[in-house]
């Protein structure tokens, strides 16, 4: 009897504990009901670590700037060409070495203040500022002066021409900064409470639990349709996808590839892919042997079923890639880069590796070491790549590094094989010059060097005529990836993006930032 | 008493000067750097270097460590990533921590010590075999595989929880929220914690005190409960002891499955950031939460077992 009694009190308060549980629910349904709400719960794969766009590093503070700040100019609809932004029109001197921009009058601050020339010379400022550190200060060598004429004008003077420099006033972290309300607050405390001109204005951030923006009613441009977005960081992407089956998120970006095959085939879903600003590839070392012979290059090229790894471990998640520039870009000499592309073929790898091992560069039963960050994608190469140097006598290892300790370890060509990844702005400038100049430092982790690569990239880089950087362009990557193949293109990663049917006007940015409201996409809720 | 736990208290502070100095050379050790990991692959060997002389990273390594180890004690370390105080930024995870863990850990004794009992007993029973089997299952199953599978039946399919993150805390209707996570990380301590229940309390169930309890004609439960489990509580509670020390200082892998806001995540992705003040603030603090727990379990064997003594 006693056992029973015990049992019955038992059961009665589990009963009550979950009808409790459920009652609240109810509530909560009721009450967003009637104030109908529009709510986006948007999943991201890690907290943003600033707000601030001129300590922004990575793409997710990225992604805020964009939706809090406006920049000058706009890219946000077309990457390849500006559209008004703050400045409503603009004007380059003939020696493409000044820039007139005039401002729009009336743009206010999420705090009321007016959006002033004042307020662009103290952006562009706090990021030449060395105390501030921020990470695009390096893209701002070229510029001389920034001059404030008027209230609405504001004039760039630059040391030469500089190509990509519109799209660099376009970028998230060139968003405009309230100069009056920073020099009451300070850089750091506006880092934790932003104030923009955006279309959302940022309400409340948890670390690694939420970030809430709401409408800003008063936005330049339009009334975005949302009231608010909410942001919830979930680093693992199996529970994205999870999230997104119950419920919990109604938009998600960077899933993995088999999720996103299920989510194509159920009808609750909308899977939206545009081709991305991102690559990976696998380096060489140019200064160290036998990395540094193109012949062993070459070898290790014919040796792996490149085009079967990449279609297995990527699937459909990104487009096989020949060449640095992305398909987005102008200059994509495809069909040509896609012709020197080496074949899988066993005999020519064979052929190569054993003239090497005659001439005494390479010994049987070498140890090649390759570098390859964690990701699943990139690992899986690396192993590819290995399992296939063992047919021919050697003793590949790969090492697979977090980034911290991954990226000193490739500098100056000290990895002989590296597989690595690069994303940035639509411009070619930013693709290649960095990589493959000599004079570029760090980031020309292959230590590669040659002259006429140099010279091209000089070229495209200081001339404005879309057209002749072309033929520079094309020139540099036939000579560096066609002739010495010093990188073996891998892939141009696709964003992918999966939302339920609710959500409604959302375009995938190539970028991979989520844009809650542009002048042609303002994203709704049902 | 007071004795013993003032020096414990003194041997806290040597503990974590050591702590700090050991994680400030394992930081200088390792490869990589702070600038080049916060600027990206895109960064200038100047900009490096002015990152480097804005957070006094190319400074001697003695006189950075006093820096950091003094800017930490009168509350001024910053974070480099999130620019903001250190103790501030980890004081904000705890609390989600230190709930989930009180949760995972109440229900773990809640139902291992009991199923422990049971088993020890009915020793060889099918229910034996049942929870020691399903224990080995809890230790062997890695607990992102546990969170997944429940995820998949009480959110997907049933939908009446939700699958991540933190709703608040657990009395201000955050409470749906700690469920599956907790079970998930109560599930790993109460595998082991049954197992080593049942294995005490089997030492203790052919002791001859037993015997004599049972001869006096005690009531069974009496028996086993104030004869039995009181003389097997030592081990558990060590076993519990560590676990929730080990727990409060961040379930890493629990708070990552379940986008949980909890230190162990802030820490780990402060390590592979390289955000070298934030790591070095967290891992004293973290220390200090360890050794405090250890503290808390080892007075408390004063008053289980009366044979233990501090004076």
């Amino acid at each position: 009897m006693k056992k029973i009694l015990k049992f019955l009190s038992l059961t009665f308060i589990l009963v009550l504990l979950f009808a409790g549980c459920g009652g609240k629910k109810e509530t909560e349904e009721t009450s967003a009901e009637t104030t109908k709400e529009k709510v986006l719960k948007v999943a991201i794969d890690k907290d943003a670590t600033n707000l601030n766009p001129v300590f922004v590093t990575d793409l997710t503070g990225e992604m805020f700037a964009a939706n809090i700040f406006d920049t000058l100019v706009s890219y946000k609809d077309d990457v390849s060409k500006p559209a008004p932004g703050v400045a409503e029109k603009w004007e380059i001197s003939e020696d493409g070495k000044t820039y007139t921009f005039y401002l729009r009058k009336g743009v206010k601050f999420h705090n009321g203040t007016e959006l002033t020339a004042k307020d662009v010379k103290f952006t562009i400022e706090a990021i030449m500022d060395p105390a501030n550190a921020a990470a695009s200060k390096q893209y701002l060598n070229d510029v001389e002066s920034v001059q404030v004429v008027d209230n609405y004008t504001v004039k760039f003077t630059l040391k030469n021409v500089y190509a990509s420099f519109m799209l660099l006033l376009g970028s998230p972290q060139f968003g405009i900064l309230p100069s009056e309300y920073i020099a009451e607050v300070g850089m750091e405390a506006f880092d934790r409470d932003p104030i923009g001109t955006g279309p959302f204005k940022f309400q409340e951030w948890i670390p690694d639990d939420h970030i809430t923006l709401v409408k800003n009613e008063d936005y330049f441009l339009g009334k975005p349709n949302l009231d608010q977005a909410i942001f919830r960081p979930i680093p693992k992407a199996e529970v994205a996808s999870v999230e997104l089956k119950s419920g919990g998120i109604d938009l998600a970006s960077s899933l993995l590839p088999q999720d996103i095959m299920s989510f194509q085939s159920d009808s609750n879903f909308e899977v939206q892919q545009t081709p991305g600003l991102s690559f990976q590839y696998v380096g060489f070392s140019a200064v160290q042997k036998p990395y540094s012979d193109v012949r062993f290059r070459k070898a290790i090229y014919y040796a792996t079923d490149f085009d079967s790894a990449i279609k297995g471990i990527y699937g459909s998640t990104g487009e096989r890639a020949y060449s640095w520039i992305p398909p987005v870009v102008f200059s994509n000499d495809k069909e040509y880069m896609k012709s020197k592309a080496l074949p899988y073929d066993e005999a020519k790898a064979k052929a190569l590796f054993d003239e090497l091992k005659a001439e005494g560069v390479l010994k049987e039963g070498m140890e090649i070491p390759i570098l390859s960050p964690q990701d699943a994608f990139r690992s899986k190469i690396a192993t590819a790549m290995a399992s296939s140097l063992v047919k021919y006598g050697f003793k590949p290892k790969v090492q697979t590094l977090e980034f911290g300790t991954l990226l000193p370890s490739t500098e100056d060509g000290k990895a002989g094989i590296y597989l690595l990844g690069w994303g940035s702005v639509p411009d070619p400038d930013r693709w290649t010059y960095a990589l493959f100049h000599t004079d570029a430092g760090k980031q020309n982790r292959s230590k590669y060097s040659n002259k006429v690569v140099d010279e091209a990239l000089v070229n495209g880089r200081n001339t404005a005529d879309i057209a002749k950087r072309e033929v520079e362009y094309v020139k540099a990557m036939r000579q560096a990836i066609g002739t010495d193949y010093i990188h073996i293109p891998l892939i141009f990663k696709n964003i992918n993006v999966v939302h339920t049917n609710k959500v409604k006007n959302f375009k995938p940015s190539p970028q991979g930032y989520i844009y809650l409201y542009t002048p042609e996409n303002n994203v709704d809720i049902q | 008493m007071v004795n013993y736990i003032m020096r414990r208290l003194l041997m806290l502070v040597v503990i974590l000067f050591s702590a700090s100095l050991i994680i400030f050379l394992i930081m200088k050790a390792a490869p990589g750097d702070t600038a080049t990991v916060l600027l990206g692959e895109n960064a200038t060997k100047q900009a490096i270097a002015e990152v480097n002389a804005k957070y006094g990273l190319d400074k001697p390594i003695h006189i950075q460590y006093i820096k950091m180890i003094t800017n930490f004690f009168t509350g001024e370390l910053k974070s480099i990533y999130y620019k903001d105080n250190v103790i501030k930024i980890v004081i904000q995870r705890l609390p989600a921590t230190l709930e989930l863990g009180f949760f995972a850990i109440i229900l773990a004794v809640l139902v291992s010590v009991p199923v422990g009992i049971i088993s020890a007993v009915k020793r060889n029973s099918i229910f034996d075999y049942l929870a020691m089997s399903t224990a080995l299952l809890g230790i062997s199953i890695p607990v992102f595989f546990t969170g997944i599978i429940l995820m998949y039946i009480f959110s997907v399919k049933l939908g009446i929880l939700p699958a991540s993150g933190y709703g608040g805390h657990i009395w201000t209707g955050g409470f749906k929220n700690f469920i599956l996570p907790g079970v998930s990380l109560s599930f790993v301590l109460m595998s082991s914690t049954t197992r080593l229940t049942r294995s005490a309390m089997l030492d203790v169930i052919n002791q001859d005190y037993m015997r004599t309890a049972k001869a006096k004609g005690l009531a069974k439960m009496k028996i086993i409960i104030v004869h039995g489990l009181k003389n097997a509580m030592i081990p558990i509670v060590t076993n519990i002891g560590n676990q929730v020390a080990t727990i409060f200082s961040g379930a890493v892998l629990t708070e990552t499955v379940f986008s949980w806001p909890g230190v162990g995540r802030l820490a780990i992705d402060a390590v592979f950031r390289r955000d070298e003040p934030l790591v070095f603030g967290a891992v004293i603090m973290l220390a200090g939460v360890y050794v405090i727990v250890n503290l808390f379990v080892d007075i408390l064997y004063a008053f289980i077992d009366p044979q233990i003594s501090y004076e």
